[in-house]
Order: C-alpha cells, then sequence, then structure tokens
C-alpha cells in the first residue's frame, strides 16, 4: 500500500521539502532535523542524519577552498537529477532542505528566513553547544523547521462531469463514425473503378479521390455504358464526382457488335455475327439492299472483312423455287406423233412465262440461262421425232426466239410415257 | 546526547582508517578521501551513562604532496594523531600537525596513538623518543588496528578530556 502511495505522490508531485537539517556552522554537528513522515527506510536514513550533516559540511569546505570563494560566498545548491539540496545560513548555523521536484522560487527566501529566525533564538545556546556537546536545547526549533516541510501536489485529475462524458462521447462517436465513413467511401470508390474498368469500351486513365470529391478521366467508346449508371450500385453521388471522357473507338468485340447494329439496320432475315475482326451476314437479303450497305457495313471501325458465304439473295432463292417448278413439268405427248395431249397448250402457257420470269430473274442476279430438253427413254427410240417435238415446243415458248435453247437430251429417270420436260442450266458470271 | 567532533590526523599510510575501521558507523566510501580529503564515521559510546556522538572527520594522510585542509578542523572538539611506531618520521610529522593545529584553532584536548602495538618489538621509536613530549603534555597510547588494542579505550579517553570530566 505505503509503495502505491508512492508512486501516486510521484505522479502527482510538483515539489516537496522532505528533510530540513539544522547544522553548526562551526563544527558541521548536527544540532536537529526534521522529515516527512514516510516508510521505515527513510527513517533509517534519518538515523545518519549526523553523518550527512558533517559531510554536508565538509563538501562546503571542500568548495569554498577549492574554488577561492570569497567569506560570504558557500554552496548553496546541490542538484541531483531531481533531488535538490538548499543551503542557506546564518552566521553560525546552517540550515539544508532536502528537496524533490521542481522547486519554487521563493522557497529560498523562506528557508533563509528560518535560519535568521534561529539564529536569533540560539545564537547563544551555540557558544554552550561549543563546550557542552548537548544539542537537546535545539529541539526548540522543530516547530520552525516542520513550517519548511512544504510540498506542491498537482490536483488529482477530477473526475470528468457527466456533460463531459457526454460530449466526449459523442467526439468519439463522431471521429469513429467519419474513420468507418472514409473506410467505407474509399471501398465504395475502389470498388466502382474495379468495375468500371472491367466495362468494354472503358479505359481509366487516371482516378483521385479526397474526401467526398472524387476525379475520374479516361477513354470512353460513345456506345460503352455510361459511367454515370454504375454509381448507384456503389452509393456514389454522381454530383461529388467530376469526370473528364476522351472518345476512342474500342475494337472489343461486343462493341464492334454494337456499333454494327447502331450503323445498318438489318433487314427481317438477315442476321449477322461479329468475331476477331470479321463480319458473317447469314440469312436471306435483297440483293438491292446488300449492294446499297455493302460499303457501310465492311467500313465500320473495328470490321476487318466481310464474309457473306452464309448470305443467301432473296432473288437468287425466288429463281431457284420457280426453276424447280419449270424442271417439274413434263409436256405429254401422243405416242409418237407430234400431237400434244389435252392440256398441254395451257401448261406450255404458264411455262412460257415462267421461263421469262426466270431468265430475268437470273439475269439480275449476273446469270445467263440456258434451256434444255429432257425426254422419256421410250420417246428416245425416235431421234427425229423427238427432234420435232423439241423444236415445235420451242416454237412454242419462245416464237420471238430470244431465249438460249440447248438441244441436247436428259435420260429421265421414268419411262412411264412420252414427255419433254425442261432443264434450265445457268452460266456463272 | 551530547556531540562531538573529533579529527584524526597523521602521515600517510600510518592506519588510520585501519585503526577504527571495526568500531564506527560508516555510510561514506573510503574513496572520499582521494576526493574532497575527509572521510566522515560516526563513534557511539556510553559515557557515564550519557550518549556521546564522536564524529570522526577522519582526515587524508598528510605526506609531502598532499596537506591536510585546515577548515576541515573547524569545530572540533578534539583530535587524534596517529604514529606509525615502525616510522619514526610519523612521529615528527605529528609533531608538526599539532602546532599547525594549534595555531589554525587553538588549542585542543588530542592523544597521540602509536600504532601498530601488535609489532611492538620491531618498533623504532622508543620511549625516550617520547619523553619530552610527554613532559610537554601529550598523552600517549598504544593502539593496534589488527588485534583492536586501546582503541576503545582511545575514543574514551578523548571523550573524558573533551567534556572535562575527571574519571
Amino acid at each position: 500500500m505505503g509503495a502505491l502511495v508512492e508512486v501516486v505522490l510521484a505522479h502527482t508531485l510538483i515539489y516537496r521539502v522532505e528533510q530540513v537539517f539544522l547544522i553548526s556552522r562551526e563544527s558541521g554537528l548536527l544540532l536537529h532535523q526534521v522529515s516527512i513522515p514516510t516508510d521505515s527506510k527513510r527513517q533509517t536514513e534519518m538515523h545518519d542524519g549526523d553523518l550527512i550533516s558533517s559531510m554536508l559540511t565538509a563538501i562546503q569546505s571542500f568548495v569554498h577552498d577549492s574554488f577561492g570563494l570569497k567569506a560570504d560566498e558557500s554552496l548553496e545548491t546541490i542538484r541531483v537529477g531531481e533531488l535538490h539540496v538548499f543551503i542557506k545560513q546564518s552566521k553560525d548555523l546552517v540550515l539544508a532542505a532536502v528537496v524533490r521536484g521542481i522547486v519554487p522560487g521563493d522557497l529560498g527566501d523562506s528557508l533563509e528566513a528560518a535560519v535568521e529566525l534561529l539564529q536569533q533564538q540560539y545564537g547563544k545556546a551555540l557558544k554552550d553547544f561549543a563546550l557542552t556537546g548537548d544539542a537537546s536545547v535545539f529541539e526548540g526549533s522543530d516547530p520552525v523547521l516542520k513550517s519548511c516541510l512544504k510540498a506542491n501536489f498537482t490536483k488529482p485529475a477530477s473526475k470528468p462531469k457527466p456533460q463531459l462524458k457526454l460530449i466526449f462521447f459523442i467526439v468519439a462517436l463522431a471521429c469513429l463514425s467519419l474513420v468507418g465513413l472514409e473506410i467505407y467511401r474509399s471501398l465504395n470508390w475502389s470498388n466502382y473503378l474495379n468495375d468500371l474498368a472491367r466495362q468494354p469500351g472503358i479505359m481509366i486513365t487516371e482516378s483521385s479521390r479526397r474526401f467526398n470529391r472524387y476525379e475520374l478521366g479516361g477513354l470512353r467508346d460513345p456506345l460503352a455504358l455510361e459511367p454515370n449508371a454504375l454509381l448507384k450500385q456503389y452509393h456514389l453521388n454522381p454530383s461529388s464526382i467530376r469526370s473528364h471522357w476522351e472518345s476512342y473507338y474500342s475494337f472489343e468485340d461486343s462493341l464492334v457488335r454494337l456499333r454494327i447494329a447502331e450503323s445498318v439496320t438489318m433487314p427481317e432475315g438477315l442476321n449477322f455475327s461479329f468475331d476477331q475482326g470479321i463480319l458473317r451476314l447469314h440469312g436471306v437479303v435483297d440483293k438491292a439492299w446488300f449492294e446499297e450497305h455493302r460499303a457501310i457495313l465492311q467500313n465500320i471501325a473495328g470490321v476487318k472483312s466481310l464474309d457473306i458465304s452464309q448470305l443467301k439473295y432473296r432473288e437468287a432463292l425466288f429463281m431457284e423455287l420457280l426453276q424447280e417448278q419449270i424442271e417439274a413439268e413434263k409436256i405429254f405427248f401422243d405416242s409418237s406423233t407430234l400431237e400434244l395431249q389435252a392440256g398441254q397448250e395451257e401448261k406450255i402457257s404458264r411455262l412460257q412465262g415462267d421461263l421469262e420470269e426466270v431468265l430475268r430473274v437470273g439475269s439480275s442476279l449476273g446469270y445467263k440461262g440456258q434451256i434444255s430438253f429432257k425426254s422419256s427413254e421410250k420417246a428416245l427410240a425416235d431421234t427425229s421425232l423427238i427432234q420435232e417435238r423439241m423444236l415445235l415446243i420451242r416454237q412454242r415458248l419462245d416464237p420471238q426466239a430470244s431465249f438460249a435453247f440447248q438441244f441436247s437430251f436428259d435420260k429421265a429417270p421414268t419411262q412411264e410415257d412420252h414427255y419433254l420436260s425442261l432443264a434450265i442450266i445457268w452460266e456463272l458470271p | 546526547m551530547i556531540q562531538k567532533k573529533i579529527c584524526m590526523l597523521g602521515a600517510a599510510a600510518v592506519g588510520k582508517t585501519s585503526l577504527v575501521a571495526r568500531y564506527v558507523r560508516s555510510i561514506f566510501s573510503e574513496n572520499y578521501h582521494s576526493t574532497i580529503g575527509v572521510k566522515i564515521d560516526k563513534k557511539s559510546l556510553d559515557y557515564h551513562g550519557r550518549l556521546v556522538n564522536l564524529i570522526l572527520w577522519d582526515l587524508y594522510g598528510e605526506d609531502q604532496n598532499q596537506q591536510i585542509q585546515s577548515s576541515y578542523l573547524r569545530g572540533a572538539s578534539g583530535y587524534f594523531l596517529i604514529i606509525d611506531g615502525m616510522r619514526p618520521e610519523t612521529l615528527h610529522m605529528a609533531q608538526n600537525l599539532q602546532t599547525r593545529i594549534e595555531v589554525a584553532i587553538g588549542k585542543l584536548p588530542f592523544i597521540a596513538l602509536i600504532n601498530k602495538a601488535d609489532l611492538k618489538d620491531s618498533w623504532l621509536i622508543k620511549a625516550q623518543d617520547l619523553a619530552s613530549l610527554q613532559a610537554a603534555g601529550w598523552y600517549f597510547l598504544e593502539t593496534s588496528a589488527k588485534s583492536g588494542e586501546g582503541v576503545e579505550e582511545a575514543f574514551y579517553q578523548l571523550t573524558d578530556k573533551m567534556l572535562n570530566i575527571p574519571v
């Protein structure tokens, strides 16, 4: 407990006069001493006050003689760490005070006053003491010496008032909140930047943050995601962000696809795919439309080449369909004659129109068509008859002789009857 | 309680400090001798039922290079002069010291201690050397640091002289 008290005192102590010695100036003998009530160790030290007094006197003499001081000059202070020994003397007496801590400026004056007072009181007694050595008379100096045992402590920190506690709590809470908010903002901003950097068509070249003010800049494809679109997700306020974006064309596939779709409205039936710089068109389209848009498609930023191997012209499909119909028709004759069977005239008339149409469409696609005949195997037995029939049909189909006919025979797969059918052979442009 | 300051003086290496070492309370190191030239001890004794504290100023042994600091003598009530029985020159030194002390602080009770009594057979100081001094009022005691002979008596005798009370 004593040790605890000492520790507490040591932490609150400004200064404390711990011991005061009244010493005979002539002999260095201790006349009387007082000290603050303290532990047993200090009490033991007190018993050696007579030795200490004499040694102090010896040191004073030593200093005085060694440094050639004048008669009225003497050693007045000894300091070791926080311990000071103040020495004040009168004509016959020496008052030495051991002080711990920061010595107040007026301590020297009060010690001086005390020693002068004692000089007046005990001047005569000192002469007797020199003869008898009896120091008991100086016990009467006790009150004066004890009055020198001064001390000053800092006031213990008073218990904080409840209001102060509350203010402290609020301030601490506010500080914590600010720190938390700062961390929260920092994380949000960092996550936002990461997310934004992952977006195609956006390249962040600069970003900074100071508290709630943000700056952001870089390159952005006009078709890329609007950077502000992500802000809400990360709880960031658009008004706190100053951004500066330079436009550029991104060659990332997803962006080029958007650019293609943005540049050209694909007609119904036409689709496209884009991968690694190659734009592939597939489906059906009017030839005229493709001719009109071909250059546009080829010049879209990011498109290196155009693949139309999967593209069909609508005209070509129509042509193929009509050709199939034409080639499916059979013109029947009576057996071994040039006489057409009943109903064949209408068929020939229809075929005539169809042939004109298919040749026209083929021509528009750049093809040049030739018409050839097929005949049943049974009819092939009489070549001259076949040739006559062929000429007959050609005259009927093409009275103006504007079609290109090839008089060749293909063997039809059946032998069921006597007929001719047509085949169209296209020459590639 | 009676307090008296006494001094111990003598030539260098006469055994002053050793002589009293076993009989005094000492809190200061012997290094004080070589630093400030004095070591202070305390001898308490009972004198006719009264406690007497002798504050013993053990002054650094005087030699050719170092002399005692006279200010250390101030306020003393008595003193010992220590002499080495085997070194006659220490007797002469004691005489010189005694003269100087009387000049400096006046006539005071003192006792001359002839040390190394345990080696008395080898002493070079003879009784006739002391006769003239005894006639002049010197009081001699034989002491031995080794055996302790005469030490307590020396303190008692000096106390007696200082207090001027007949035994």
